[in-house]
């Protein structure tokens, strides 16, 4: 039997994971060493995509399309990790680090429609192009770049509005309830008492 | 629950609100798996419902509803989904599965519906996103409570497993109800049990603890 292909795909992700989000805390610069006014320049960045007041919701669209740290190395190390990756692999990765996020709307909103997509990938071909694959691709990178901006800084995360990010789901589990993929979570209903 | 009526407004904890929302079947219709908060969301559905007979309004404040929609919320539903794992499993549903991390974003979003149907879709209840609490008055509160827990006389008042001063939020709760004079119900222990003392140091209107009012 030709092992090759099967190797665990997770195992390699986890490898080349760790040795990123080493280089990311290590490319943290120390606090002391940011002037007052870098500091509170990045305080106001922070605040500008969380909303104008504190606890107070924004829009984040621009967020999650921008959300990839401005540094080069980063994103090669990034783009590297994605494309060993099939997007089931950096789906389950994903679900699995979004499962350490403290609970709060928003970390039980991403974790369902991972755990939904992941579902869905795995009931088609997930290595064969299609509008669920091209779909859920998009979506998975929203997520990804989601991940990599409040991975250290987990609960910020609670304070963003992910209706886009939702909005986009519905699209897919829509097209996914018409073709009847996966009736067994479509079919589940909730209803008010 | 009459002294309740002789206000405009009454002021509801965000436990309260949670509680009125809490209340949803899975499953098949004729066969469902009620998930609620019993006795609380019965409770406090009842006095909802003699309030607004009596054309009663329901206040909170903005901080507290914003901690509701953003973790409290989902932090209930991932307790009582624990909670009813063994019955979720009726429906093919493990715990911690893909299908249940699917149905806990579902049933997340049904319930956060209602919370934001209160909001927008109701005339009687509203929210306060004005007041903001005496920074001072919530650091001597705290000091209040410090003086209290050590105190052998107070501290059968607190319940053994909430040994604690309350959060910021819950004390803002209580400055409201004063700056408002309204009463404030609440199902935390620590405020209500502490009435008395927050009233005589001028920190609260009047606090009533959710179990303890008669509807009947």
């Amino acid at each position: 039997m030709d092992t090759s292909t099967n190797v665990d795909v997770r195992t390699e992700t986890e490898f080349v994971l760790g040795s990123l989000l080493l280089i990311n805390i290590n490319r943290k610069p120390p606090q002391s060493s940011l002037s007052a006014t870098e500091a509170k320049g990045r305080q106001e960045d922070v605040y500008g995509y969380l909303g104008t007041e504190k606890g107070q919701r924004n829009d984040n669209s621009d967020l999650i399309k921008s959300a990839s740290p401005s540094s080069s190395p980063e994103i090669l190390i990034r783009e590297m990790f994605s494309s060993m990756m099939s997007v089931l692999g950096i789906a389950k990765w994903l679900l699995q680090e979004f499962m350490l996020f403290p609970t709060s709307y928003n970390q039980v909103l991403i974790t369902g429609i991972l755990a939904y997509c992941i579902e869905l990938l795995t009931k088609i071909d997930s290595s064969a192009p299609n509008w669920f694959t091209g779909k859920i691709n998009l979506l998975i990178k929203d997520i990804e770049n989601l991940f990599f901006q409040f991975h250290l800084d987990s609960n910020s995360f609670s304070l963003l509005n992910l209706q886009i990010v939702d909005d986009k789901f519905d699209t897919i589990q829509e097209k996914s309830k018409e073709r009847n993929l996966l009736p067994a979570l479509d079919k589940l209903e909730i209803f008010d008492l | 629950m009459n002294r309740l009526l002789k206000y405009t407004a009454v002021i509801y904890d965000a436990n309260c609100i949670i509680y009125y929302c809490f209340k949803s079947g899975i499953g098949p219709k004729n066969r469902p798996i009620v998930i609620d908060s019993r006795p609380f969301t019965d409770k406090i559905r009842e006095i909802t419902k003699v309030l607004r007979e009596r054309q009663k309004n329901v206040l909170t404040l903005q901080l507290i509803f914003d901690e509701i929609t953003q973790t409290l919320l989902a932090k209930v539903v991932d307790e009582k989904l624990y909670e009813i794992s063994h019955l979720l499993r009726r429906v093919n549903i493990d715990y911690e599965s893909n299908a249940y991390l699917v149905l806990r974003k579902k049933l997340l979003k049904k319930i956060n519906q209602k919370v934001q149907r209160l909001r927008y879709g109701e005339e009687w209840f509203s929210i306060d996103s004005q007041f903001q609490p005496n920074t001072q008055e919530i650091a001597d509160m705290g000091m209040l409570y410090q003086r209290m827990l050590r105190d052998p006389a107070k501290q059968s008042k607190f319940l053994p497993r909430k040994r604690r001063i309350p959060s910021k939020k819950d004390l803002s709760l209580a400055l409201f109800s004063k700056g408002k004079q309204l009463p404030l119900i609440s199902n935390d222990s620590d405020l209500y049990n502490f009435n008395s003392e927050l009233k005589d140091n001028g920190y609260c209107y009047e606090i009533y603890g959710l179990m303890k009012i008669q509807t009947a």
